[in-house]
């Protein structure tokens, strides 16, 4: 039965203090949510309110924010997306990573919009929410056990069925806090950026539960939302190619456009791409679907590798990121060692971006001699050895001797402690965000290179990528390696991935904005148009701006590594250098931002604009 | 003027043999054209001589690709940015590859 006048809440936030054991219910007030909506825009606002400066991200006054958004949980097919917001280790600065699977919905159906942990437990803890009760329990005894083993652990001692409850967990990874931890969920969806995991280790929570109930709040305009709902899912099944061939589905055309990740960045060849697409996966490997809460388009599927080594070798069909992590960015070629990698990392906890970068730079120190086998402590870390990736993940996840104890900590840090020539080959954005598994440097990806390294939230904010221009009524650019065109694109885009991430939808499930706005009007009654949308996206990115300036933000570092902004030597978009006028790019888009083109701080006019009018003296 | 048309589509074997199969994903044909053909003209001839290029890649009535395919044009395989496919002539020796749209995850 739904109790709050806001239609889409439920109207109430939990806070767990994890040092003093205590947890308390807030109510959440309308204005807050009006302007602030859900998702990482309801966590921003919390993180800015209550993380001040001096605060380091494993500090127990770190908050680790978990809300989820109006759409979840309300019927609209596969809206059950979850965000997680903290201070994050690779950057130092606002984090903020969203997933899927169940658990947005669940949060709600067990009576709460989000949750708040704020403090460090003495010792492990999970926690348990189910019908607007909440409980800390002992979770010693899943000391050590991967994701999967800790969801079979927790339903079988709750004694639940598979779907009764969500249950997201960190792993290994999380436990030792490697940088790039994630947290994983209802059987392989992550909150994969900015090491939210290593946050959640460094307060000893070892996973959250959260029950299925019955929908407990209001929907204002049911019919009219079946509707639009459904002209959601048509459109969904005919965009793109994942409702056929999952987000793999278009890695040859990433290939054939410069933009597949090869070794490190050493090269853009890679002929073996036909037999690791999405396509030649569905139609040789068996497949299952696995649905999230009420997805139609159903993606996600468990796979049965049918040929190779790994013959036998049951796990989930990677992403399309996972696919080129595990494939040509480690020199792999067999389809069946990406699917056992996938299952690998995603157990274990860690980001496939960070940890293919970091182990496809290892693998390059590796062949010039920078690292031997004894620096590597036994491995041989040639390109396309998946058993060495294997053993070598598991290290990092237990920052096991010195080697895995070096690159648990990122590309970054890894390559300047080694420093010479190998500090150079990293890829990474200079303010430690991680670039996802892509080369950036490719036709149509210098929007996504440019993006990562400006962004505010630490993951993409701004990149035209899965919504195309003209859904949200603006214009294709025509030249995607023009530093005008694509610099000027980026800050017209800013804003509407982030109206996604507040609301609680899922991407591929739901890939229109305007039908998600006019589902987001049918459920809340607000009647926001577009640039509302969009609005509320830039409030966000300014919001997290001043946190990130407050919090040490240094523009010269809103740049890529040498290797990230390098020029291409063969391949598609060989010769195509962006480092050529990256100073203007940057200058440009400060300005058409409303930030001082000099500082890259948000005007006054600015943060008046988009109501952040309070936090104006923060910039001082 | 000859270009390249290679198709990135998993429809070798029902083009052959009037295009070569490279594999099974991708067939290629070489097209003599005029100069100043641009990239949608040359598509639109090939649907109307070829049925399944107009039911599975070129919408005849609104010359335009169908949904969910992208194309790019490259010179001795570079990209060729900025081009427009509906405005700039094609260049000799040029090659016109279309394949499916990458969305992301």
């Amino acid at each position: 039965m739904a109790n709050f006048h806001v239609p889409g809440y439920v109207g109430k936030i939990l806070r767990i203090d994890l040092t003093q054991k205590r947890i308390g219910v807030e109510d959440l007030d309308e204005a807050i949510l009006r302007k602030w909506v859900g998702g990482v825009g309801l966590a921003a606002k919390y993180l800015y309110d209550e993380v001040p400066s001096g605060v380091e991200w494993d500090d127990p006054r770190n908050r680790l924010i978990w809300t989820t958004g109006p759409l979840a949980g309300s019927g609209v097919y596969g809206a059950a997306t979850f965000n997680v917001s903290a201070k994050g280790p690779m950057t130092n600065l606002a984090g903020s990573s969203q997933a899927n699977g169940y658990f947005g919905a669940y949060l709600k159906f067990s009576g709460f919009d989000g949750l708040i942990f704020e403090g460090a437990a003495s010792d492990w803890v999970y926690l348990v929410i189910k019908d607007g009760q909440a409980e800390l329990r002992d979770a010693r005894h899943l000391v050590g056990k991967d994701v999967w083993e800790v969801e079979d652990q927790l339903r079988k001692e709750l004694g639940v069925r598979e779907k009764e409850v969500s249950v997201y967990a960190i792993g290994p990874a999380g436990e030792n806090k490697v940088f790039y931890a994630t947290i994983v969920g209802d059987r392989g969806h992550v909150v994969a950026h900015n090491g939210m995991g290593a946050v959640m280790g460094a307060k000893k929570l070892k996973a959250v539960v959260a029950y299925r109930g019955p929908r407990n709040f209001a929907i204002h305009d049911p019919e009219g939302l079946k509707v639009k709902n459904n002209e959601l899912l048509e459109f969904a099944k005919n965009f793109g190619v994942i409702y056929k061939w999952g987000s793999g589905g278009g890695f040859s055309t990433l290939y054939a456009q410069g933009a597949l990740p090869v070794k490190n960045y050493t090269t853009n060849i890679y002929p073996e791409h036909e037999k690791m697409n999405g396509q030649y996966l569905r139609t040789h490997f068996k497949i299952r679907p696995v649905p999230c809460y009420q997805c139609r388009i159903a993606h996600v599927k468990e796979v049965t590798v049918t040929e190779g080594p790994y013959t036998g070798f049951v796990g989930e069909e990677p992403e399309y990121e996972l696919m080129a992590a595990w494939g040509p960015q480690i020199g792999n070629t067999d389809l069946g060692a990406v699917v056992m990698l996938t299952r690998e990392v995603d157990k274990l906890g860690m980001d496939c971006n960070e940890g293919s970068w970091v182990i496809g730079w290892a693998m390059e120190c590796y062949e010039k001699g920078v690292f031997t086998k004894k620096d590597t402590e036994g491995l041989e870390l040639t390109w396309g050895n998946v058993e060495a990736v294997k053993e070598l993940l598991n290290r990092i996840a237990r920052r096991q001797g010195n080697f895995g104890n070096l690159l648990a900590d990122g590309v970054m840090r890894a390559s300047q402690k080694v420093g010479g020539p190998a500090a150079d080959w990293a890829i990474y954005a200079a303010k430690g965000s991680a670039p996802r598994s892509h080369d950036h440097r490719g036709a149509t990806r210098w929007y996504e290179l440019f993006d990562t390294c400006l962004t505010n939230t630490s993951t993409l904010e701004a990149t035209w990528g899965g919504i195309h221009p003209k859904l949200v009524d603006l214009e294709e650019p025509t030249d995607h390696f023009s530093p005008e065109q694509v610099s000027t694109f980026n800050a017209k885009y800013n804003g509407i991935r982030l109206f996604d991430d507040c609301v609680g939808t899922c991407r591929f499930a739901a890939p229109h904005p305007k039908l998600v706005l006019e589902c987001f009007n049918a459920v809340t009654g607000w009647q926001w148009s577009l640039p509302d949308a969009f609005n509320l996206g830039r409030r966000i990115v300014n919001l997290l701006r001043v946190f990130n300036f407050r919090h040490g933000l240094r523009v010269e570092d809103e740049r890529p590594s040498k290797r990230y902004g390098s020029i291409p030597v063969d391949g598609p978009a060989q010769g195509k250098n962006i480092m050529e006028k990256w100073g203007w790019m940057v200058e440009n888009y400060y300005r058409l931002m409303g930030w001082d083109p000099q500082t890259g701080k948000p005007l006054p006019e600015t943060l008046e604009r988009l109501g952040l009018a309070e936090i104006i003296k923060d910039l001082k | 003027m000859r270009v390249q048309v290679e198709l990135w589509l998993w429809l070798s074997d029902q083009l052959e043999p009037d295009f070569q199969k490279l594999s099974p994903m991708r067939s290629a044909k070489e097209v003599e054209v005029e100069e100043g053909v641009t990239a949608l003209e040359l598509f639109d001839r090939l649907a109307a001589k070829y049925p399944l290029l107009a039911e599975k890649l070129f919408d005849r009535n609104n010359k335009k690709f169908r949904p969910n395919l992208s194309a790019i044009v490259t010179k001795d395989d570079i990209v060729l940015s900025p081009f427009n496919l509906e405005k700039d002539p094609l260049p000799p020796g040029c090659k016109i590859t279309v394949m499916p749209v990458y969305v992301g995850g």
